[in-house]
């Protein structure tokens, strides 16, 4: 217990301080390592998240026709609900955390160990502005992109898979499922996306730049540091989807 | 040189002088005659202790064996960082003086080139001291603090890096610096002789 503790206040801590520097991203050294961030973040997940979206699109409107029969509307509307606004989210944060979570807390283990934390502080650098920044920014940005290309090539491959199955006109699947679909619910969905990227940044930076501290040395303080960072990304990412539930739920 | 067994250190800039104080005794610079000093250590504890001393001393300037810079980041992510965080240079004259310093760091064009993109951690640690040292020659600080050349180094980069501090102070013959060497080092020689003490303006310490 007391660990858990002592992590959730190193996170809000290290959350507090980033948020408190946030005028410094506007520097170009932040302002450069922010984009090669988002770059390998955000567009280094997209093929993966791509593919994985064609496949569960198809994969779920052909196991609900085939439980639920040919009711166009009820696939529509899981289709909304399931696919677009539950899974699409989660899936792309377990996306991001597997990738990107694990490689920065390995990246900033290593330069602790190394005494490079140290070395950006003789030179005046905080490695708040020029590490976490960089990283949590990115991640609060990429991390909604990464989501909406997700629903939008999901619910297309779902789109093309009810057509397919129920013999209907793709502009009449689509015209169904646009019905269906509530504006504020996309828009609850991004922000949930942007909150657990933030989230997943945090998380990872703490585990990164404490992994000294976590009494191992060397290759194992860097593994330690990676698989805590995902851990606890993953218990964060299902966090967030469960208090956004509920949220809608007393909002409803 | 003055002998230090203190793990305790106070420094102190007034006067436009560096006072170091340790409990063996106290060592005095001038900041703006080019002066050269040398404190020798008798073991790496209060060497570390006098390093972080210094360290936190806004007019210090640290160049350890390994360049000081963070390995991990390319030379021109260095580089930025190292000159252009505070923003305080026109950009014209870090150019200028970049590929100034660049060329007596003995960088040829060729390599230039290649060097932008290439993490510290990649480069030779002759190289890699250089850079070290490339951005002290721009941006020259009160105070050049030169951490342990001598420790584990070949008698090639030992030679590099007494080369290297003859240039510096070839550049900024005002400015002053300040030799930490632990006792005993198997290449002081290297850094006693040449250019080093061959100046007989230079105040030797005792």
């Amino acid at each position: 217990m007391n660990a858990i503790l002592v992590r959730l206040s190193g996170y809000t801590l290290l959350a507090w301080a980033t948020a408190q520097r946030w005028r410094n991203a506007r520097r170009p050294q932040v302002e450069q390592a922010w984009l090669r961030q988002i770059n390998a973040v955000g567009i280094g997940a997209l093929p993966v998240a791509s593919v994985l979206a064609v496949l569960l699109g198809a994969a779920l409107v052909t196991q609900l026709t085939t439980l639920a029969g040919t009711d166009s509307d009820l696939v529509q509307r899981i289709l909304f609900l399931g696919l677009f606004f539950e899974l699409a989210p989660l899936l792309s944060a377990l996306i991001v955390v597997s990738r990107s979570s694990a490689s920065i807390a390995s990246e900033l283990a290593i330069m602790a160990l190394h005494g490079e934390f140290i070395a950006l502080r003789r030179l005046g650098v905080s490695p708040v502005d020029y590490l976490f920044l960089p990283r949590i920014l990115a991640l609060a940005v990429a991390l909604p992109i990464i989501t909406l290309a997700f629903q939008v090539i999901a619910v297309g491959s779902g789109w093309l898979a009810v057509a397919g199955l129920q013999k209907l006109a793709l502009g009449e699947v689509a015209g169904r499922f646009l019905d269906l679909a509530d504006p504020l619910l996309v828009l609850a969905s991004l922000a949930k996306s942007a909150l657990a990227g933030l989230l997943i940044g945090v998380i990872a930076c703490y585990h990164g730049s404490h992994s000294e501290r976590q009494g191992a040395r060397d290759a194992e303080a860097v593994s330690a540091a990676a698989l805590l960072a995902v851990g606890n990304g993953l218990i964060a990412v299902f966090a967030v989807d469960v208090a956004f539930a509920l949220l809608l739920w007393l909002l409803r | 040189m003055k002998d230090a067994l203190a793990t305790c250190w106070t420094v102190c800039f007034a006067q436009r002088q560096a006072t170091i104080t340790g409990t063996d005794g106290r060592l005095t610079l001038a900041l703006d005659r080019g002066e050269r000093q040398r404190l020798v250590v008798s073991d790496a504890a209060a060497a570390d202790a006098l390093v972080a001393t210094l360290a936190e001393c806004p007019e210090t300037g640290l160049l350890p064996a390994d360049g000081g810079l963070p390995g991990g980041l390319t030379v021109a992510e260095n580089l930025s960082l190292a000159l252009a965080w505070d923003a305080t240079f026109s950009p014209q004259s870090f150019d200028i003086l970049l590929l100034q310093a660049f060329a007596w760091c003995g960088f040829g064009q060729d390599r230039l080139g290649q060097l932008g993109r290439r993490r510290l951690l990649e480069l030779s640690p002759a190289e890699r001291w250089r850079i070290g040292l490339l951005r002290f020659l721009v941006r020259p600080p009160e105070l050049l603090v030169f951490d342990r050349l001598a420790a584990a180094c070949s008698l090639a980069e030992a030679k590099t890096m007494a080369e290297g501090i003859a240039l510096y102070h070839a550049v900024h013959p005002f400015r002053s610096s300040l030799r930490i060497d632990l006792a005993g080092e198997r290449r002081e020689t290297v850094f006693a002789e040449g250019a080093y003490f061959a100046d007989p303006g230079v105040s030797c310490p005792s």
